[in-house]
């Protein structure tokens, strides 16, 4: 056997291992910069991510634009949203490409019911996202989370409040979402949604931070340069991490 | 011609002459049963209740209240011999404390009218001797009765000899209704529960108590029932188990089906989560699985990565439907914000919003089901907030859109304070959508948290 094919058949046994470290998987493209920075180059799906919202409005901005695009990437799926009380508000979610067609709201007062209908939700073929919010699972419950979206295909979000120790995760990637004012605007106008993102940890690749902004217009995210930033809480605490 | 002429008349017979046919007779006129339908009259204390009616579903599909004074049992078409059968369901019922007594017989108003006269259980096999019935034994209202005694007809025999028209007019078309019901005219009766087109039954002669044997006894049920669905071509929408306790009560499960299935695997999985529900006491004796269908055409299975397949979605919510509960939302034309959404069934078909016309970037995306109230400073009555209060903490403003007025529905009969909206930003960045219910500067106006935008 030749070293090259050797190789190649160890990396796959590897792979089987830790799907995480698998490089050739499907992703959903984000913005240029942060696909770049992201060891997949781009957001896995099949996997399970985890987002802190330090401000509900961001947190909750992001993470529909991440069910956005996985409502692109995989259509004819349908989206599950799981809370204790699902107050999804389908009108302003369409300012981020989250459509209501296929959006199934799912109310689990229990975490057990939640954390069951999450599960289940990712191990089925016909779920392109399952987003369940303020859970916070435990590491085994989170390795069957993932296990169920690397079955079903689909992406598997968690967006919680954040905390000073969020504790360890088996999530692939840990963002943190807080809110910036916007470039432009005005004291009677807000301008576009504007996030201050931060990449705590990702599986195999770096922590980064960036100030994004949501371009409704075009309908992508435009991350500003990482220079341009002025050293924030958040940024801080990843430097510290 | 003279060999057309010789074939006509030959020498010879045709064939050899066998043993003498007989001419064919003409088929038997068949000895035409006075009615082809069997039925089984139950008198008893208690009987004519939907509690005992239910549980005599054990025996046959079709059971009915009879005037409010028996059971009726069909009994058409079941396989024991009839001797038999009113021996166990007789034996049943005594032991499930309802001592009763029963007829077998064609014309259920006849079964009635001797079981009133006092006739023994018994199988009646021909056409039974009605002539010499009392005609108290009628199911005639007591007056009438009495004037009929008046009239010297005690009997059915005599009643029938009196012409038809008099009688008639006398005491309204009931009499006659009566004697024709007596002969065998089919009488109306609406069974206690419509009879299933797609029925799996099984007895255990050691009663049910375990789970898993429920368990194992529903699975076999399954199989039978979807063989059956299968070659119908229909799968079921919804499924009711009915388990029969020795002790004359009973208990039912009922299982919707968000799409028609006949699967085995996923009937059984919904079903078997429910087990925990039943509660067998001594035991269940019998386990009757009814399923309520609709067509059901089979789908050829595409190749792997094209579009799934519609099942996989509706047995997924199916099994989330047990434990959680699960809608989507539909677009509603209303500007009132919390009425512009509705919630229908998870199995509704979906319906696209589309973003509201008036003002495309001033909707959150969370409209929080409990408005938080704050507390809010204004440098004018009428202007946008500058600081608000949200619990202990306050939030200095210092972007904000807005007003955006919204009067109440008047035309649809809503009545609440008009509400101005504002879209602001707080020092922090965090972005809400608050409002100002009642006038500007007006006494009692409050504000509240609506909702989180991004």
């Amino acid at each position: 056997m030749d070293r090259a094919a050797l190789l190649a058949g160890l990396r796959a046994r590897i792979a089987r291992f830790d799907p995480g470290l698998e490089t050739a998987r499907a992703t959903l493209p984000l913005a240029p910069e942060l696909d770049a920075h992201l060891p997949w180059s781009g957001l896995p799906l099949a996997g399970l991510h985890e987002v802190l919202a330090a401000e509900p409005g961001a947190g909750m901005g992001f993470s529909a634009l991440l069910l956005a695009r996985a409502q692109a990437a995989l259509p004819g799926r349908s989206v599950l949203w799981i809370a204790n009380e699902p107050d999804a508000y389908p009108p302003g979610l369409a300012q981020l490409g989250l459509s209501a067609a296929s959006l199934i709201l799912i109310r689990a007062p229990r975490p057990a019911d939640a954390l069951w209908a999450a599960e289940e939700g990712l191990r089925c073929p016909a779920i392109a996202a399952v987003l369940l919010m303020n859970a916070t699972p435990d590491l085994t419950a989170a390795r069957r989370l993932q296990l169920a979206a690397e079955t079903g295909g689909g992406i598997g979000l968690l967006l919680r409040g954040d905390d000073e120790s969020p504790g360890p995760t088996a999530a692939l990637t840990r963002w943190r979402l807080a809110a910036r004012a916007a470039e432009g605007g005005s004291p009677h106008h807000l301008g576009e949604p504007a996030w201050e993102i931060a990449l705590l940890r990702a599986r195999g690749g770096r922590p980064g931070a960036w100030a994004g902004e949501w371009d409704a217009m075009r309908g992508e995210l435009r991350v500003l340069a990482p220079a341009a930033l002025a050293p924030t809480a958040s940024a801080r605490r990843v430097r510290g991490a | 011609m003279t060999g057309r002429r010789a074939a006509r008349t030959p020498r010879l017979p045709l064939f050899e002459a066998g043993p003498p046919v007989a001419p064919p007779l003409p088929p038997a006129a068949p000895e035409a049963p006075p009615s082809p339908r069997r039925f089984l009259m139950l008198h008893g204390a208690g009987l004519a209740c939907p509690q005992a009616a239910i549980w005599a579903l054990r025996f046959s599909p079709l059971v009915g209240i009879w005037r409010e004074e028996g059971l009726l049992i069909e009994t058409t078409g079941l396989p024991e011999p009839e001797p038999a059968l009113l021996a166990r369901i007789l034996t049943a019922f005594e032991k499930a404390g309802h001592p009763a007594c029963g007829l077998l017989g064609a014309a259920p108003a006849a079964l009635a009218a001797l079981l009133r006269a006092g006739l023994p259980s018994q199988v009646l096999a021909a056409e039974p001797d009605l002539a010499r019935l009392p005609v108290s034994a009628l199911a005639l209202p007591g007056p009438m009765i009495a004037a009929l005694h008046r009239l010297g007809l005690r009997e059915v025999a005599a009643l029938e000899a009196q012409p038809r028209g008099p009688l008639a007019r006398r005491f309204g078309p009931a009499i006659a209704l009566e004697l024709a019901a007596l002969r065998g005219a089919i009488t109306p009766f609406t069974p206690i529960r419509p009879p299933p087109s797609h029925v799996a039954a099984r007895d255990f002669l050691s009663p049910l108590v375990t789970a898993p044997g429920l368990e194992r006894a529903m699975g076999g049920l399954i199989a039978t029932l979807c063989e059956g669905l299968l070659a119908a071509g229909e799968g079921a929408r919804i499924l009711r188990l009915t388990a029969f306790r020795a002790d004359g009560s009973w208990q039912e499960l009922r299982q919707g089906f968000g799409r028609a299935s006949r699967e085995p695997a996923h009937l059984l999985r919904l079903m078997a989560r429910r087990v925990e529900e039943l509660r067998p006491e001594l035991g269940f004796e019998r386990l009757i699985l009814a399923a309520e269908v609709e067509p059901l055409t089979p789908r050829q299975p595409g190749l792997p990565g094209e579009d799934t397949a519609p099942e996989e979605l509706a047995t997924l919510l199916d099994r989330l439907g047990q434990r959680v509960q699960l809608w989507r939302l539909t677009p509603h034309a209303s500007h009132w914000p919390e009425r512009a959404i509705r919630r229908v069934s998870a199995f509704a078909a979906p319906i696209a919003f589309t973003s509201p016309v008036s003002a495309p970037s001033l909707r959150p995306l969370r409209l929080l089901r409990r408005p938080l109230p704050l507390e809010a400073v204004a440098l004018l009555p009428d202007a946008p907030p500058s600081l608000l209060r949200l619990g202990r903490q306050a939030h200095r403003i210092t972007r904000a859109m807005g007003p955006e007025r919204l009067e109440p529905e008047w035309w649809q009969g809503h009545t609440a304070r008009p509400r101005d909206y504002y879209a602001v930003q707080t020092e922090s960045g965090a972005r809400w959508w608050v409002c100002r219910s009642g006038a500007p500067g007006g006494p009692d106006n409050r504000w509240y948290l609506h909702g989180y935008m991004s």
